[in-house]
């Protein structure tokens, strides 16, 4: 039998408990809900505090063998110096920086290249301190061809335009032709050299630098940092680990052995039933473990060894743990039998103090992993059972200052190229704590797209995309005359012509069947721009044999959400009668935030709510249309798109990959996929605030749909569907619509 | 020897006040602090702008002085204010009889204090606990003490005031019972002046008695200390006070984006370096609590202490809730003999501009200067009006609003010389994302407001001040403080190193309350800031 290993936490100690165990023959899932302190490291890994870490020489180096793989990282020793003009020892680091080892650079001369507008690299001071140590350095400031802003550029934004191949290889000519008209030895970077995109980044810059290069190293947050936790999260896909991003809030206990674990991802809970769980959640700023008046371990209130009034003490709290890296009473004993603990949940060890690094992450990890797959447990199931909550963490209270969020907004990398200033999800909501800045932000407040994909990332649990649409209702409640037109109009414009266009809509084409079982809610974005694609998708309803109807609705309100209002009374009473006047038991919308508003408001006894998605992966597996979908669809290939409402909104990225497979279509996935889903650029409002800004950033998800060589960029969502066409460009072959309708239209 | 007609010792906001009251009057002045512009209690106090309720029960000339001096900062100061008003809270269980003694005394002292019943109070205030039973609207405000401080420190040199800031006074030099110059070290590279003068002005706050002992005379003063925390969020949108006697954890006053808690009193026995004791910030926190429940679950970011100077004629033994707020100017020809050595103590800052009205008004005559005080009249720089000044079109409505928050008209003439500097808007790029600070705000701090070290320019922009505590920012400013004045990386990682510590300092109390996370991420990213740094402390 399988052992079934769930590991909760998904940063060093996660990723390689996760490894390790899929090696020594477990399935394993891993559950995590944001990025964390590897995110946050400075992109070298320390192996401080690895060597009595409690297991033998020979596991130390396979697990640490194991971590350069993953993280693309090599053995180096060497001291580096940091954008920050401090020096430290980098036991492995990525590529990108051995060239800028001090021992490489003694008797070379630098360039240290600085981009205007970037404050976190100051060139001049760097190559001040490089000269003092000996080292002949020069600093130049360099700025960057087609980023429009040239002020107020931070690491993270910068790092995503140089994902892109056109400019980050105009601006390696022009430091190349520098160090060309100099004759410099060696190149200093700012450690911003693309993030997703970094590989390719990096073959540009060997073509077009003509010498070594190196990026430095950062103090934390850093993108180096966070390209390393993006390499795991791939690593561990890799590797046959289920991902789950979701957070852990309920543990079940018989006799001593976790049976059951739920996790809530938002809006669903996923219930997990591991025989083996290890902990990897890290200690204060993920959470593991918190300070309460006392220190707790916050999932499972193991206890906690460490002595909240030091300082020292403090920092290295944590589970203990026993040779079988089981958390333990200080007594020895065994609390939870199938429970380890991974990383620096674990006590002992802190970067924060000096006494270790997530090198000693990886080796706890790879030895839990090791032992939780080759451990079996008798579970009693006849024992008592008992729940444990896990302690919540404090959200957008929270706010460390990390710029994690910066590092996946959608607005923000568009914006500091071409767009209206934006000061990304963190300044946004750090509104919430200066009253008096409120009214200069409305039009800021008005570009983010609700896309969620900063929450997802935050370590300190903050719902940034809820507080923006909060903040934009009070906006309006106090101060409308600073918030944006399409905002205050929306709810009139709603009212009169019942869809958000404010225009007059001619009701869809199509059955309105009085046996009706299927009542289809086609929503404003399908009637108004996509009437083709919803006809389509009507087809494929009617072929899945029951009795549809059109429901002749209203706007279900759902735009309303993006300023923090909810629907009118009337708009709800049309729509309720509309469905009932079907008499259909299931409603069905292509458009997430439909279903979601109308499965919140309808109120109808017998009633359901559901998308479409989720209706054709319950139907279409025995039904008799199946095989003309098969045969019409043989031999694509699609890539699938992610509606941020769908996925990070409500956890559901299975189904439409489900039904994708079904049909035996071949599903190629993006670079930016499921809880790391690039948004459209439509969400939010923005299309009505910006439709430039909107398009743009529809472009870049178009782009990446379309490097991955598929036929059809799919999706399931209206709004989606209409920014992706508009931001598909002429030359680009790849086909965009909805995946109902490109069911549809083979039928 | 370098001459000036007056040395003033203490650049808070009593002696930035005098400086810039004698300066108006024609005299010249050197103002000098061992420290920063606001570097002791003036920087380390709530940021009331007192209506004068808080003392209108017990002391009327106090509460009467603050309303006039309240009316007259609103005028001159607009730019350091937030007009925000505050509300006198009683709740569920508190004296009644007080309410109605609060209500007379202010109808006497001038106060405009308006009644309003319990849904009126939360309505204003949304957070305020609802055991709430009434309350007083009355004038209070919140001022920036810092840009107060600073903005008399910049009109006094305007009006040719020499700031000698980070210059410890070390002798008084006398002559037969005439004061006629003092001697001076430079704390930033250890050389000593002499530069004469005919009276000194002692405006050193806690430090009175200190420099009055290098002139040879005796003042005595009550050392109490205040405790405040500070909040991540602002949870108030106007002053809130307690309706009852003074006392500990009463008072929540809004502070730009933060709120401030306070205070504790506490008798110390030294000016030197004041440590929040430990428990007073669970203690002040749970006693506001009781005004604003939230208080109790909001995340602290910093706890820190300042001490009133409060004078005690010789004799009294009042503690210090006691004895007055008032201030007193001892004349020390008159006291002690020693003629040309004045001595303020006491008062508040709400009433700083009174107190060196008073101070000048005895220096100008021992000079035999006739012209009038028209500190009252006159408008501080920043609080100009503008006329015709514009932003730059790419500039970001919401960067404008933070620049003028703290510089008031003066952030014009700081981005159009980063315009004219190179052109272009490099230089608003952030150095500090917290408090969102410009690079091109620190030089400014350098070149304009007397910055010298990392903690000057944080006292001129906020840098550090957010949650972050100098995590991102401190590395950013030290480096343009360097490249400004042309400091070795030695000494830019030492004073780096200094202001990192400092900071941490702040915090270490308040891991409890939600920070052990910031904590643990700050401390990471100090070790990866400080590393390889040859401190030499």
């Amino acid at each position: 039998m399988t052992v079934h290993v769930v590991v909760i936490g998904a940063g060093v100690a996660g990723c390689m408990t996760a490894v390790a165990a899929r090696r020594a023959g477990a399935s394993v899932t891993v559950v995590s809900r944001s990025a964390g302190s590897t995110a946050l490291c400075t992109g070298a890994v320390s192996l401080d505090g690895t060597t009595g870490a409690a297991v033998d020489e020979a596991s130390r180096r396979i697990s640490i063998d194991a971590l350069c793989e993953a993280g693309g990282l090599a053995r180096s020793g060497g001291a580096f110096m940091l954008s920050t003009g401090a020096v430290m020892t980098g036991d492995l680091v990525a590529t990108n920086h051995l060239a800028g080892a001090l021992g490489h650079l003694e008797g070379k001369s630098v360039l240290v290249a600085g981009i205007p507008g970037l404050a976190s690299v100051n060139a001049p001071d760097i190559a001040r301190r490089l000269v003092e140590r000996g080292i002949r350095a020069m600093p130049a400031s360099i700025p960057i061809d087609g980023l429009r802003r040239t002020f107020e550029l931070t690491a993270f934004p910068v790092a995503r335009a140089m994902d892109e191949a056109d400019l980050i290889g105009s601006w390696a000519r022009a430091v190349g032709a520098r160090v060309a008209a100099d004759g410099f030895d060696v190149v200093a970077l700012p450690p911003v050299m693309g993030l997703q995109a970094h590989e390719a980044g990096r073959r540009i810059l060997q073509s077009e630098l003509g010498v070594p290069w190196f990026e430095l190293l950062g103090a934390p947050p850093t993108v180096p940092g966070m390209r390393l936790w993006q390499d795991l999260q791939r690593y561990m896909s890799n590797n046959g680990v289920t991902l789950l991003h979701a957070d852990v809030k309920h543990a079940v206990i018989k006799a001593d052995c976790i049976v059951q674990l739920r996790a809530w991802d938002g809006e669903v809970v996923h219930e997990l039933f591991p025989d083996q769980v290890v902990l990897a959640t890290g200690r204060f700023v993920t959470g593991g473990i918190v300070l309460e008046g006392r220190l707790v371990e916050a999932l499972l209130d193991l206890p906690v060894y460490g002595r909240e009034d030091d300082e020292r003490s403090r920092l290295e709290a944590g589970v203990l743990a026993d040779s079988d890296h089981r958390a333990v009473t200080e007594a020895g004993e065994v609390v939870i039998e199938n429970v380890r603990v991974a990383g620096a949940v674990r006590a002992g060890g802190s970067y924060a103090t000096g006494t270790a690094g997530i090198g000693l992450a990886a080796v706890t990890g790879w030895a839990a992993g090791t032992r939780a797959a080759l451990s079996v447990v008798e579970i009693d199931h006849h024992a008592a059972r008992r729940t444990v909550q896990a302690i919540p963490r404090p959200g957008g209270e929270g706010c460390l200052g990390c710029e994690m969020c910066a590092s996946v907004c959608p607005v923000l990398s568009q914006a500091i190229k071409d767009g209206p200033w934006y000061p990304g999800p963190r300044g946004l909501s750090s509104l919430v704590r200066s009253g008096p800045l409120l009214r200069a932000a409305g039009d800021p407040l008005s570009l983010c797209t609700l896309c969620a994909a900063c929450s997802t990332v935050c370590p300190a649990g903050g719902r940034n995309h809820e507080t923006v649409a909060w903040l934009r209702a009070r906006l309006i409640e106090s101060s409308p005359d600073d918030a944006p037109e399409p905002h205050r109009a929306m709810p009139r414009v709603i009212e009169t012509s019942g869809n958000v266009y404010g225009e007059k809509l001619e009701p869809l084409f199509g059955p309105r069947r009085e046996d009706a079982e299927l009542a289809f809610f086609p929503g404003c974005s399908l009637s108004y721009f996509e009437r083709e694609s919803a006809s389509r998708t009507i087809r494929l309803l009617e072929s899945l044999g029951l009795p549809l109807s059109i429901v002749d609705g209203v706007c279900c309100g759902g735009p309303l959400d993006v300023i923090g209002l909810d629907p009118t009374a009337r708009a709800v009473q049309a729509n309720r009668q509309a469905v009932a006047r079907t008499g259909a038991r299931i409603v069905v919308a292509t458009c997430p935030r439909c279903v979601h508003r109308l499965a919140h408001d309808l109120d109808l006894p017998g009633v359901t709510v559901e998308h479409t998605l989720t209706l054709l992966d319950r139907l279409l597996p025995g039904s008799q249309v199946l095989e003309k979908l098969r045969s019409g669809l043989a031999g694509r290939t699609v890539t699938y798109h992610d509606p941020c409402e769908m996925g990070r909104y409500l956890g559901r990225y299975d189904e439409a990959r489900r039904v994708l497979a079904l049909v035996g279509v071949r599903i190629v996935e993006m670079a930016s996929t499921r809880e790391r889903s690039a948004c459209c650029g439509a969400g939010g409002g923005l299309r009505a605030v910006d439709s430039r800004l909107s398009r743009e950033i529809s472009r870049r998800r178009v782009t990446q749909a379309d490097e991955t060589g598929a036929d059809y960029l799919l999706t399931e969502c209206p709004s989606c569907l209409h920014n992706l066409r508009t931001g598909k460009k002429r030359k680009q072959a790849i086909g965009v619509d909805d995946l109902t309708s490109f069911f549809g239209s083979v039928l | 020897m370098k001459y000036a007609d007056v040395v003033v010792v203490g650049a808070g906001a009593t002696g930035a006040g005098v400086a810039r009251d004698l300066a108006l009057r024609g005299i010249g002045v050197a103002l000098v602090d061992r420290s920063d512009v606001a570097g002791g209690t003036s920087g380390r106090n709530h940021g009331l702008l007192h209506s004068g309720g808080r003392y209108v029960v017990k002391d009327t000339r106090a509460a009467e002085e603050c309303i006039r001096e309240n009316a007259i900062l609103r005028r001159i100061a607009a730019h350091c204010i937030d007009p925000c008003d505050g509300l006198f809270v009683s709740l569920e269980g508190d004296d009644p009889t007080y309410a109605d003694a609060f209500e007379k005394a202010c109808a006497a002292a001038g106060i405009d204090a308006r009644r309003i019943g319990p849904a009126d109070a939360r309505a204003r205030e949304p957070l305020l606990a609802p055991t709430v039973r009434e309350a007083f609207v009355v004038p209070d405000a919140a001022v920036d003490p810092f840009f107060l401080c600073l903005a008399n420190v910049v009109d006094a040199a305007e009006h040719g005031a020499e700031v000698l800031i980070h210059h410890e006074l070390r002798g008084v030099l006398c002559t037969g019972g005439r004061v006629t110059g003092v001697r001076l070290a430079s704390l930033l590279d250890g050389s000593e002046t002499e530069l004469g003068c005919r009276v000194v002005v002692n405006a050193a706050g806690p430090w009175a008695g200190v420099v009055a002992q290098r002139a040879g005379v005796e003042v005595s003063l009550l050392l109490s200390q205040g405790t405040l925390v500070v909040t991540q969020a602002r949870l108030v949108r106007g002053v809130v006070n307690r309706l009852r006697p003074p006392s500990d954890g009463d008072i929540i006053v809004p502070g730009g984006p933060v709120c401030l808690v306070g205070t504790t009193s506490l008798a110390v026995p030294t000016p030197d370096d004041p440590r929040p004791a430990r428990g007073e910030a669970d203690r002040l926190i749970a006693q506001g609590a009781e005004l604003v429940p939230s208080l109790a679950t909001a995340r602290v970011i910093r706890e820190f202490a300042g001490i009133r100077p409060l004078y005690q004629d010789r004799g009294s033994a009042a503690d210090g809730r006691a004895v007055s707020r008032g201030f007193a100017v001892l004349d020390h020809s008159k006291r002690d003999g020693l003629d040309g050595f004045v001595t303020v103590v006491g008062g508040k800052l709400t009433t700083y501009r009174l107190m060196a009205e008073q101070v000048s008004d005895l220096v100008a005559a021992r000079l035999g200067n006739e012209q009038p005080c028209t500190t009252a009249g006159t408008v501080l720089p920043g609080s100009e009006a503008v006329d015709g000044a514009r932003w730059p079109d790419e500039m970001p409505g919401w960067e404008a609003r933070a620049l003028l928050s703290r510089h008031g008209s003066r952030a014009f003439d700081l981005v159009s010389e980063e315009v004219e500097r190179g052109g272009k808007l490099e230089g608003l790029s952030f150095v500090c994302l917290c408090e969102s600070v410009p690079e091109a705000e620190v030089r400014w701090a350098i070149r304009h407001l007397f910055a010298r070290t990392l903690d000057d320019v944080r006292r001129r922009t906020r840098v550090g001040m957010g949650p972050c505590q100098g995590m991102t920012c401190g590395p950013r400013t030290v480096a343009v403080l360097a490249q400004e004045l042309g400091l070795t990386p030695t000494r830019s990682d030492a004073m780096l190193h200094e202001f990192i510590v400092e900071r941490r300092k702040g915090g270490e109390a308040l891991v409890g309350r939600m920070g052990a996370a910031q904590e643990e991420l700050n401390r990471s990213a100090f070790r990866a800031i400080l590393l390889g740094r040859e401190v030499k402390p």
